[in-house]
């Protein structure tokens, strides 16, 4: 259809499409603004830790270890006089980078393997799902860890582990999808005009169907990210000396007495950026947003 | 008096300060005994105008004005207590869908027996016996085995009449029938209407009777009360309705039955000119002018009131019906004669 | 009757599933077990003794037919690093973990059940404000974080509970689990009163609530028999699909409360490169979720008629 289109007609809807993109955002409730401002901000900050960080990540000090927030340390020092505040940036930058990669590696995989197997039915399709049935069923976490158990603790792990287990949730979901939109007049249509089924799934039914799972991309992100988080907390992801939120609370668990400010604000670091993920879903997920969407 | 008067009642939705009027100025009222019926297109405001006689109208609805009496006592002003006795005793109540309004988790006669221990206090043993009566009474064969059915293992018409076992399980003074056959198939609709019947002159039950469909209610009452767009439009006896109807809007509906014959619902056609009105803010003049083949430039300022004020047959059309094509007058009612 | 069978064979096939799966992700990952556990020191004679041994030297079906045999026998294997039976080990380690699952599932139940029905029957008011509130806040929090954090205010600043370890007896087990378990209680709450506050809203709008009502039934009786049972059923089946998450969540908190479950011997053994506990834990782990999904489907079906007609 777009291939019919003159080129003029095409370039109008896309400036429409903007438009319509920047009304709707304005049209949302004020706590998807806030929320898109929160994480907006961090990732920024994520970003260009580098440049924003008033000290190197592993900048040690010892003259200065323990100290309390201070306008000179925003988060406070560790034992080894680290800037708690530059070390989160940094390890708000590899959180990210980790758990973007996991997510969208694992994404194309499953939506491929559930595309194929909602279409083409029969025993690959009983065969993806019983597949999938069971990689859902095992706790995440859990086998993840199992993973790690193999291939060793450390980020190598957690790229491995995490896209071998949730490529599957995004193979269910794009199954289920798929199974539907089978039904729809215009795949019949793409088999009567002769197309391939290579061509009938991936130019006509895939675009479709790859909504939902970019949707549900979103939380999965959340959830890598706690999982990573609590990976590194457990000591099973990320290794000293590399900054990761949890695995500073762990190492800052020890000093929970003395101090405080090492093993929660980190941690707040991650409740923040939770809430203002939360707060554009629950804006955007409110029926009355949902339905003008749709 | 009358067993029960609705005037001037009002129904809005949405925000307070900027209210959507769904029903509005609507007053009635039912004689002992006697059948009312209530006609109207979906949206009309007839089922939330029944709900409101049960004080069912929930939120986000409200009843901002108007009073319904029965007999003597304003329900609108009863207590919660009160209210439950009311409900329990003196009036049931029969929903459009008897797919839904059973709960799927408990056994028919089990649901019922709760009913009869609540409101009659009655011991189990009894309520369970009662429960297995009532349900032959409203013609379930095997009754003792039905009543060990789940709402699900029953058909239709089967559920449906599970349902006026409930509502007239207290022997009530007023039945509110919510378009009790609209989701029936063709011969069931008779039996449940046959049903109905039997079960009001058994005990002398007035009924209200809500429906889109002039069959039923040519079959079923004394009086008809028509509505469209949240107002009453037309009312009197069925015949003087149905023989010279006054309103363009009730001409124009029963234009649109193509054959009155009871039992049979003929597809109706559209009413020309669109879509009936949403509920929204109180405009003035005749809400039905937008569609009407006969409007005038006045329409927009009448305000809709029934005339005569003492006549049984009453219109809210200030303008005598001049014209129109001559009614194609049914070949049978049954049941009124 | 067939249903129940149908459904039990279906859990039955998934759980053979998951043998497979855990046996086939763990023998085509690269890295050697062996080497990992004996470390760099050990000679290559010694690996290859310890690989015949375990019997890792034969073909990958044979392994796999000795493995599914063996755990249909009870046997998970020795774990190389501890040098005892799994199931020895694992056993040990077991009450404390049910404890702890049980314990923050009546905490989130407490909790969340009363603040669910309450959102439901008076949107817009206290309770459901409440329900946004701890949505937007508990959605991005880390449960080990919480923890660390409940354990601060009500361990180390009020001094109610003990922040770490595990006793037992009655009155120790109580001192002990409760910070943990209310941590994985308020993990859970927002899941209970979001669910249970959705479907409720659902049912109260359902023409039999109505029909109940309209029967005279007392606001209460219509509440509790006939509206809290229709949506409690959907609230069970979600309670049972996170149970995978909740064992996720334990293996954290019993590393941040130093209790010696299950959760904690899965993460010793992953750091002691103890292949076998960790396959163990794994399909134990498995096995309960496909168990709470068979029992909440089971429950389901006594609960409500229509299920055991429908599939």
């Amino acid at each position: 259809m777009r291939a019919t289109q003159p080129p003029v007609p095409v370039a109008v809807e896309q400036k429409s499409f903007v438009l319509r993109a920047v009304t709707s955002v304005r049209e949302l409730p004020r706590s998807v603004h806030i929320g898109l401002v929160i994480v907006i901000i961090m990732v920024f900050a994520a970003v260009f830790a580098p440049l924003l960080a008033p000290y190197g990540p592993d900048d040690l000090n010892f003259g200065a270890s323990l100290l309390p927030p201070s306008p000179a340390h925003l988060m406070g020092t560790d034992e080894n006089g680290r800037d708690l505040f530059s070390r989160c940036l940094y390890a708000l930058r590899l959180d990210f980078l980790v758990v973007f990669f996991v997510t969208y590696v694992s994404l194309p995989f499953g939506v491929v393997v559930g595309a194929v197997a909602g279409y083409c039915g029969r025993a690959a399709d009983s065969v993806i799902a019983r597949v999938t049935d069971i990689m859902v069923a095992v706790p995440f976490l859990v086998l993840v860890a199992a993973v790690v158990a193999v291939v060793g603790p450390g980020m190598t792990g957690v790229l491995i582990a995490v896209p071998i287990i949730s490529w599957a949730m995004y193979a269910r979901l794009a199954r289920s999808e798929m199974l539907v939109l089978r039904e729809l007049a215009y795949m019949d249509a793409c088999i009567a005009l002769g197309f391939s089924r290579f061509r009938t799934i991936f130019r006509h039914g895939v675009p479709n169907l790859l909504r939902s799972s970019l949707v549900f991309s979103t939380v999965d992100l959340m959830g890598n990210l706690l999982l990573l988080a609590g990976l590194s907390f457990l000591g099973l992801g990320a290794q000293p000396p590399q900054s990761e939120l949890g695995a500073i609370i762990a190492d800052g668990q020890s000093y929970i007495l003395t101090a405080w400010w090492l093993a929660t604000l980190p941690g707040l670091v991650l409740v923040l950026f939770g809430i203002g993920v939360g707060m554009v879903g629950e804006g955007l997920s409110d029926g009355r947003v949902a339905g003008r969407s749709a | 008096m009358s067993l029960l008067t609705v005037d001037s009642l009002r129904i809005e939705f949405g925000p307070t300060s900027n209210p959507l009027t769904a029903v509005d100025r609507v007053g009635f009222s039912i004689e002992a005994g006697e059948v009312v019926g209530l006609i109207g297109e979906s949206g009309s405001g007839k089922s939330l105008t029944s709900r409101a006689i049960m004080r069912l109208v929930s939120y986000p609805g409200r009843i901002t004005d108007g009073s319904i009496i029965f007999d003597g006592r304003s329900i609108l002003e009863m207590s919660p207590r009160e209210l439950r006795d009311f409900r329990a005793r003196d009036v049931g109540m029969i929903f459009q869908d008897p797919f839904s309004s059973l709960n799927p988790v408990y056994r028919v006669g089990a649901q019922l027996a709760e009913t009869l221990r609540v409101n009659a206090g009655l011991s189990r043993r009894a309520a369970r016996n009662t429960a297995v009566e009532l349900l032959d009474s409203v013609g379930i064969p095997d009754a003792p085995r039905r009543a060990m059915s789940y709402p699900h293992e029953l058909s239709g018409g089967m559920r449906q009449r599970v349902m006026i076992a409930f509502a007239t399980a207290a022997k009530p003074r007023l039945l509110l029938a919510d378009e009790p056959t609209t989701a029936l198939d063709v011969t069931t609709q008779k039996q449940i209407l046959t049903l109905l019947s039997d079960m009001r002159h058994d005990n002398t039950m007035a009924m209200l009777l809500v429906s889109h469909d002039f069959g039923v209610i040519a079959q079923m009452c004394d009086r008809v009360v028509v509505m469209y767009g949240g107002r009453i439009v037309e009312s009197g006896q069925i015949l003087d309705v149905y023989e010279s109807p006054r309103h363009p809007y009730t001409k124009t509906l029963l234009a649109s039955v193509p054959h009155l014959e009871v039992g049979e619902r003929g597809r109706r056609r559209l009413i020309p000119g669109g879509q009936p009105p949403q509920p929204g803010t109180i405009q003035q003049g005749c809400v039905f002018t937008p569609r009407c083949s006969q409007s005038r430039e006045e329409c927009t300022r009448v305000s809709m009131t029934l005339e005569p004020p003492d006549s049984l047959h009453q219109s809210a059309c200030p303008f005598e019906p001049t014209s129109v094509e001559p009614m194609p007058l049914p070949l049978v009612i049954g049941g009124v004669t | 009757m067939r249903y129940v069978g149908k459904r039990v064979l279906q859990a039955v096939l998934v759980l053979w599933g998951l043998i497979t799966v855990i046996f086939f992700v763990l023998h085509l990952i690269p890295g050697d077990p062996v080497r990992a556990v004996l470390g760099g020191r050990a000679s290559d004679a010694t690996v290859q003794q310890v690989r015949e041994q375990l019997g890792l030297d034969r073909p990958l079906p044979e392994q796999y037919l000795r493995f599914l045999t063996d755990i249909v026998q009870g046997n998970l294997g020795t774990s190389l690093a501890l040098n005892d039976q799994v199931s020895h080990v694992l056993g040990q380690r077991l009450l404390p973990s049910i404890l702890l699952i049980a314990y923050g599932m009546f905490f989130a139940v407490l909790i969340g059940v009363p603040l669910g029905i309450q959102a439901a029957l008076r949107p817009n008011r206290a309770a459901d404000h409440i329900i946004r509130l701890q949505t937007t806040f508990l959605f991005g929090m880390p449960t080990f974080w919480l923890a660390l954090v409940l354990a601060l205010l009500f361990g180390l600043v009020l001094g109610w509970f003990p922040v770490s370890g595990y006793q037992t007896g009655l009155g120790g087990i109580l001192r002990s689990l409760t910070l943990p378990a209310l941590t994985l209680g308020l993990s859970l709450v927002v899941i209970v009163t979001r669910t249970l506050r959705s479907n409720l809203i659902e049912v109260l709008k359902s023409e039999y609530i109505e029909a109940a009502r309209s029967r005279g039934l007392s606001e209460r009786r219509v509440i509790v028999k006939h509206a809290l049972r229709n949506a409690a059923m959907p609230t069970l089946t979600i309670l049972s699909t996170i149970i995978g998450y909740l064992i996720g969540s334990t293996v954290v908190l019993e590393q941040v409360f130093r209790i010696p479950g299950a959760g904690s011997l899965l993460v010793q053994s992953i750091l002691r490169h103890d292949y076998q506990t960790v396959r163990a834990v794994a399909l134990l782990s498995g096995l309960v979720v496909i168990a709470a999904g068979l029992s909440a489907d089971l429950l389901q079906a006594i609960l409500d008629p229509r299920v055991r007609l429908a599939r």
